[in-house]
């Protein structure tokens, strides 16, 4: 529907007829100041469009100017696809309705009252309410196209025919409604036996109910399982008791039988064991007897054989002692021999010693001699350096202190002057005078006079500063002054540096620089030449310091060399010999001498070695002598004791031992006999009898500890064999049988239903999301051109709701979180791709009342161009209270005043 | 002289796989009990040897004693003697020969606890019980060692329990016994229980029914799983004299009777016609039938469902039921245009159903149904699953959901869109 014109009267603040159109099928700007009637302008022609013309509705009563009881009445033209149409309504007082279409140019009338009310509804889709005026929800298409002040930001519920209508334009299919109900079948399906969010078993629910039983009954069934395990195992014990027991029962019958026959025999033991010990007494006693005859005899025997060997040792004592004393004589006369040879070899070792010692005092006077003259010739060279020396010295001495820093400065001072004269020469006075002939000058400059001679046809130039006077020889006095007053300052400069210099070179006693220049080359030479003249005095002293410590040392030579001379006395012949004489003379007597030292280490050897051998014969002869005592002693000692041994056995020791033997060997063949007639080991029986009685006494107790535990185990393995556990476990796997299937059955359902739902929802998702995105696209076009921001993408909801706007699902800003702004041009970019999707089969009219209130002036601009882009295709009609967002665009309109034809 | 002999009675046996209806199924094996002593009386035999396995287990529960008495206090005249078996060992003072109701056990009741001969009937029994669950040693050496003994003139029967050492077909500590041991043991008759089918042989062999050996097992009176051929039956045993070849009768005793029927799906109608027709032939017996009902074909998850529903009342009658599901549930491809055309997203996602059981239970892919577009990933289907079992997506096995899952999917989904439709 596109609207032409609307005209009121008595609606709000209009009792006249106002009239807004014609209206461009474009953009329309209705733009006028607040509270001017825009918004009734609207609401007035949706209720002459929707609204029964006899409502009475508050809504309907509001239309009236406030305070009065006139009649509302609204005039709306419009176009749609059947024709041109006009309705005409007035509410409340004398309520009438009629609809004309334009026919050939003229208004012809349609219906009147409810037909006409009827036939506008069936033109424009809209629904007749139940009770009360309309409301938007009522209104068709034109409650997604007709943006109320106030509605910026929300937008109207997908609901009723024009929405299914809307919705399938813009997102061209529609969810099957079939799916929408399996879905919610097998949700409910699925929520009876598990948890939406975990997918665990739901409590209460018919699963969980199973899986409680059929835990407990496996816990039962593991509780009976435990039993049957302990009864195998009590029965295995029981076996193994049973077999132990016939084991006991065996080895205490063994052992019983063991002790028995130990304990017989034990008995037969004590009977015979005392005479066995008596007979063994008698052996001991027979053992003695012979063990001490011959114990005797062996004494005896032994005695006799020691006293042959003392005897026999006692002569080679005495053949050795004598054989010692013959060997002492000998070696005392060795000794007195050699004792004589060695005493000659000492004096001649004096005699070579003295020779020696005396040619190498002679050698020792001769070169101390040598090195007397040495040292003379070195004082006199050094004393010769040293002179020279003090001479540079001196000469150095004579010359002013100059330095070259000193020097640096009398020519800095030169420097000046020179500079100096120079300036005055260029700004002062120069006096050229060439004489015929020599002449003399006297020049007055700044008061000081000096004199000068000139040579006849030499020029000699004079400069001054200011003034200057000459007087000329034969002529007079020539004054000349100088007009420039600088030359003042220079000339005082001038005498100031003159004076330094003259005071600088009286302090040096030099007269000029020039001087100071040589002389300081000369001390420079000087100090050349001294360093030189120290070299060479230090390489006269060697390894003296000074010549004090030379000549010190040359004195002490000359004492020491007439000390050694006084000592020697050399005689004529002896100062005649030379070094290499005296030396040759020394190394001859060196060997002499010490082939006498080793001759004299050898005979003193010697000679110990005799001495050493003289006393051990000595020592050993006394100590044959102490031997033989001591062997004569023992002898007598061994004849005595043989003499008491025979004594004791008259009838002889060797028959007695004879005697002894025999009874020994009766008493053992005694013990022998006793000892046959008893068992083996018949010493251990006791012990053996002990033994064996307590291991049947301990096979006894352990088989009574084993019967007592079979019949233990044999009570507890009766009771648990009547418990049944066989019938129990059967019945307990029956009824595990039947409620794992009754869990199974039921989890399987659920999972079944759970599945088929997420199998749906997935496929619904992906194509919701194929037909939304064309949307989502046109969307994100024009609001990118509304923001100016291209990288946003508006996200919609399968209910096309939009869902926020953001670079992708991950960043989506809910609209919720958007700025009022940001929402108000969502809103209009929504509305626009309703109205462009509507436009397609119909022209359409989208109403915008105040809708960007919150846009900013940058953003207007752009809806500016939106809006325009889209008036191309579908009316627009603004209603703004600023005229200068929308200056220079669409049509502008205005409520005229006018009467209703 | 004239016998029953019967064994592997397994009183107090369990049957877990029929739940609450077990108990009904152990109920019957006393019925069957009653049936053989009652035609052991009406045959006048010397007495009723049951060779091992009597119970099921020696911790059975009292009742089962107390019960298994009852019917032999029935028959007062039928003298019976019990061996314990493998399953009943005499292992101790928990077996179950040493419970208290065997104190006050019937008169005419005496169990072969120990090895031994016993004169029964002017016969002579060599009784070899076990001892233990497992053993290697044959256990008719010891009756060998018994029949050293002088038989005085009688006849002599061979009693115990255990496998035939047939290589390949026993365990070795199965009590393995030689194949001809009665010729070994020179017994008249060898009694033996263990294997739950009918066996005969001699000298080794095995016999052909109808024909008369001396080594007898007659299986279970009263069998107790499905295709158990041969099981339901005690052996009457006449010897006229010793060393005489004994006469060997099968007499069927047995209460239940094990049936397994086949409904194909594929034609669920025509399958539900020829199973229901098959069912009334056996419904005089219903309770005495343990009804087994197989489904296989393909079949769409409503067909199936229905199928299973109308199962569920069909099957009620019978003593004992079990539906063993081998169908292949798929739509048909008439089923998935549907679909199609009524909700493009629906058949999309049951394309990525189908994608995830064919990863899951490595399933065909139903015709008509193009996968291409379906969850293609491993790692997306596993995130899918995770969220559905409650698991992190790394320690997810797609392999918990089986096809008896993905079946109950497709028939909650079948049924869902069945009561949207309405």
């Amino acid at each position: 529907m596109i609207l032409e014109s609307v005209e009121l009267k008595n609606v709000g603040p209009f009792r006249e007829t106002v009239r807004v159109g014609p209206l461009d099928p474009g953009l329309n700007i209705l733009a006028a100041s607040n509270e001017t009637g825009k918004s009734t302008l609207v609401k007035a022609g949706a209720r002459a469009l929707f609204d029964s013309h006899g409502g009475k509705s508050k809504e309907i009563k509001e239309l009236r100017p406030a305070g009065t009881s006139l009649a509302p009445s609204v005039a709306v033209v419009f176009r749609c696809k059947s024709g041109n149409y006009r309705i005409e309504k007035t509410f409340l007082e004398s309520p009438r309705s009629q609809l004309s279409q334009m026919v050939d140019g003229q208004w012809r009338p349609l219906g009147e009252a409810d037909q006409a009310d009827r036939r506008v509804r069936e033109l424009l889709g809209s629904e007749k309410p139940g009770a009360g005026a309309t409301k938007p929800e009522h209104w068709g298409l034109f409650r997604y196209l007709w943006a109320r002040q106030g509605e910026a930001v929300a937008w109207p519920e997908w609901d009723g025919e024009a929405a299914k209508l809307v919705r399938a334009r813009l997102a061209r299919v529609e969810i099957d409604p079939l799916i929408e109900r399996l879905k919610s079948s097998f949700w409910s399906e699925y929520e009876k036996n598990f948890t939406p969010a975990q997918g665990q078993p739901k409590a209460g629910g018919p699963l969980a109910f199973a899986e409680k039983e059929l835990g407990d009954l496996k816990a039962e069934l593991k509780e009976v399982r435990g039993k049957a395990r302990e009864l195998e195992e009590l029965q295995i014990r029981f076996q193994g008791f049973s077999e132990q027991t016939t084991t006991f029962e065996q080895e205490a019958r063994k052992l019983k039988e063991k002790a028995d026959e130990i304990g017989q025999q034990a008995r037969q033991v004590e009977l015979l064991l005392p005479e066995l010990r008596a007979h063994e007494k008698a052996l001991e006693a027979a053992r003695k007897e012979f063990h001490r005859v011959d114990g005797d005899l062996r004494a005896a025997r032994e005695a006799q054989d020691a006293l042959q060997g003392l005897k026999k040792e006692m002569e080679q004592s005495e053949q050795r002692q004598q054989e010692l004393k013959d060997a002492e004589v000998e070696n005392e006369s060795l000794l007195t021999e050699a004792d004589g040879a060695l005493q000659e070899v000492h004096h001649r070792r004096a005699g070579l010693q003295a020779e020696l010692e005396r040619v190498q005092g002679l050698l020792k006077l001769r070169r101390l001699k040598d090195a007397l003259v040495d040292l003379q010739k070195k004082l006199q060279e050094a004393e010769s350096q040293a002179a020279a020396l003090s001479r540079l010295q001196e000469e150095k001495s004579k010359i002013p202190g100059l330095t070259p820093q000193k020097l640096g400065k009398l020519k800095g001072l030169d420097q000046d002057i020179r500079e100096l004269d120079a300036q005055i020469k260029v700004v002062g006075i120069t006096m050229d005078l060439t004489p015929d002939k020599a002449s003399r000058v006297e020049v007055t400059e700044s008061g000081a006079k000096r004199s000068l001679k000139i040579q006849g046809g030499v020029t000699e130039t004079l400069s001054s500063g200011q003034a200057l006077r000459v007087r000329l020889e034969g002529w007079g006095e020539v004054r000349v002054r100088s007009g420039a007053g600088e030359l003042k300052d220079l000339e005082e400069r001038r005498r100031e540096a003159q004076a330094e210099l003259s005071k600088a070179l009286a302090e040096l006693g030099v007269e000029n620089v020039e001087q100071a220049a040589s002389l300081l080359e000369k001390r420079k030479d000087l100090d050349g030449r001294i360093r030189e003249a120290t070299q060479d005095l230090k390489r006269a002293l060697g390894d003296f310091d000074d010549l004090d410590g030379l000549k010190a040392r040359m004195n002490q030579s000359d004492t020491e060399h007439e000390n050694l001379r006084k000592s020697l006395h050399p005689e004529s012949g002896e100062d005649a010999l030379s070094i290499s004489g005296l030396e040759a003379q020394e190394e001859t007597l060196k060997p002499g001498l010490r082939d006498v030292e080793k001759t004299i280490q050898r005979d003193e050897r010697a000679l110990k070695e005799l001495a050493d051998k003289q006393a051990s014969c000595r020592e050993e002869r006394h100590l044959k002598g102490t031997e033989l005592a001591k062997l004569s002693e023992q002898t007598k000692s061994h004849e005595r004791k043989i003499e008491e041994t025979r004594a004791r056995y008259p009838e002889g020791i060797e028959v007695m031992k004879a005697r002894a033997g025999d009874a020994f060997t009766e008493a053992e063949t005694r013990v022998e006999s006793a000892r046959r007639k008893l068992p083996p080991d018949y010493e251990k029986l006791p012990e053996g009898n002990r033994r064996a009685a307590a291991a049947f006494g301990e096979a006894q107790r352990d088989l009574e500890k084993c019967r007592e535990d079979c019949q233990r185990l044999r009570g507890t393995l009766e009771a648990l064999g009547a418990e049944g556990l066989y019938s129990r476990e059967s019945q307990l796997l029956e009824e595990i049988g039947v409620k794992k299937a009754e869990a199974d059955a039921a989890r399987r359902r659920g999972w079944a239903a759970r599945l088929l739902h997420d199998l749906m929802e997935r496929r619904k998702q992906a194509a919701t999301r194929q037909v939304l995105t064309p949307l989502e696209d046109q969307l994100s076009s024009v609001f990118a051109e509304l923001t100016g921001v291209s990288v946003r993408r508006i996200f919609l909801d399968e209910n096309l709701q939009i869902r926020g706007a953001g670079r992708s699902e991950e960043e989506l800003l809910a609209f919720d979180l958007l700025s009022q702004g940001a929402k108000e041009q969502l809103m209009l970019a929504l509305r626009l791709a309703v109205a462009q999707a509507l436009t397609e089969t119909e022209p359409q009219a989208v109403i915008l009342d105040d809708v960007l209130a919150n846009t900013d002036p940058v953003r207007q601009a752009r809806v500016l161009d939106v809006l325009q882009a889209a008036a191309q295709r579908m009316q627009l009609l603004v209603l703004t209270c600023h005229p200068d967002h929308y200056r220079g665009v669409g049509k502008v309109v205005s409520i005229e005043r006018c009467g209703i034809p | 002289m004239k016998f029953i002999h019967s064994a592997d009675w397994q009183l107090g046996a369990r049957f877990s796989q029929f739940g609450p209806k077990a108990e009904s199924l152990r109920q019957v094996r006393f019925q069957t009990l009653e049936t053989a002593l009652r035609k052991a009386d009406e045959a006048s035999v010397d007495f009723f040897l049951i060779a091992g396995d009597l119970f099921e287990d020696g911790q059975v529960d009292d009742t089962v004693i107390h019960t298994t008495f009852e019917k032999f206090r029935r028959f007062p005249g039928v003298p019976v003697f019990i061996l314990p078996g493998n399953h009943d060992p005499n292992d101790g003072p928990s077996s179950i020969w040493n419970r208290k109701p065997f104190l006050t056990k019937p008169s005419n009741v005496t169990v072969l606890a120990e090895p031994g001969v016993t004169e029964c009937g002017g016969a002579q029994l060599l009784a070899s019980p076990l001892r233990q669950k497992k053993s290697t040693i044959d256990p008719t050496l010891k009756i060998a060692e018994l029949a050293r003994q002088p038989a005085d003139g009688r006849i002599r029967i061979g009693v115990t329990h255990g496998a035939l050492a047939f290589p390949g077909k026993h365990e070795s500590n199965d009590h393995p016994i030689v194949p001809d041991a009665e010729t070994r043991t020179g017994v008249d008759y060898l009694a033996v229980g263990h294997w739950h089918t009918w066996q005969v042989y001699d000298h080794g062999r095995h016999v052909m029914p109808g024909t008369d050996g001396r080594l007898v097992m007659p299986g279970t009176p009263e069998p107790d799983a499905f295709e158990q051929d041969g099981a339901g039956h005690v052996a009457l045993v006449e010897i006229s004299s010793p060393q005489s070849k004994p006469v060997v009768q099968k007499v069927p005793v047995a209460t239940l009777q094990w049936m397994t029927l086949d409904l194909d799906c594929a034609d669920a109608p025509a399958g539900r016609q020829g199973l229901e027709h098959r069912l009334a032939e056996v419904k005089p017996a219903a309770d005495r039938t343990v009804v087994r009902v197989r489904l296989h074909g393909r079949v769409s998850p409503r067909v199936l469902a229905e199928t299973r529903q109308w199962l569920e009342s069909a099957l009620q009658p019978y003593l004992a039921q079990q539906v063993l599901d081998e169908t292949a549930v798929a739509l048909t491809v008439a089923e998935i245009d549907e679909i199609k055309n009524r909700s493009p997203l629906l058949a999309q996602a049951l394309t990525d159903l189908a994608q995830i059981e064919h990863l899951a239970t490595n399933s065909p892919v139903p015709a008509g149904m193009d996968l291409s577009q379906a969850i293609s990933s491993l790692d997306e289907a596993r995130a899918l699953v995770s969220r559905v079992i409650g698991e992190k997506p790394e320690k997810t096995d797609l392999t918990r959901l089986d096809a008896e899952f993905f079946k109950l999917a497709h028939q909650l989904l079948s049924q869902e869109l069945q009561e949207a439709t309405q």
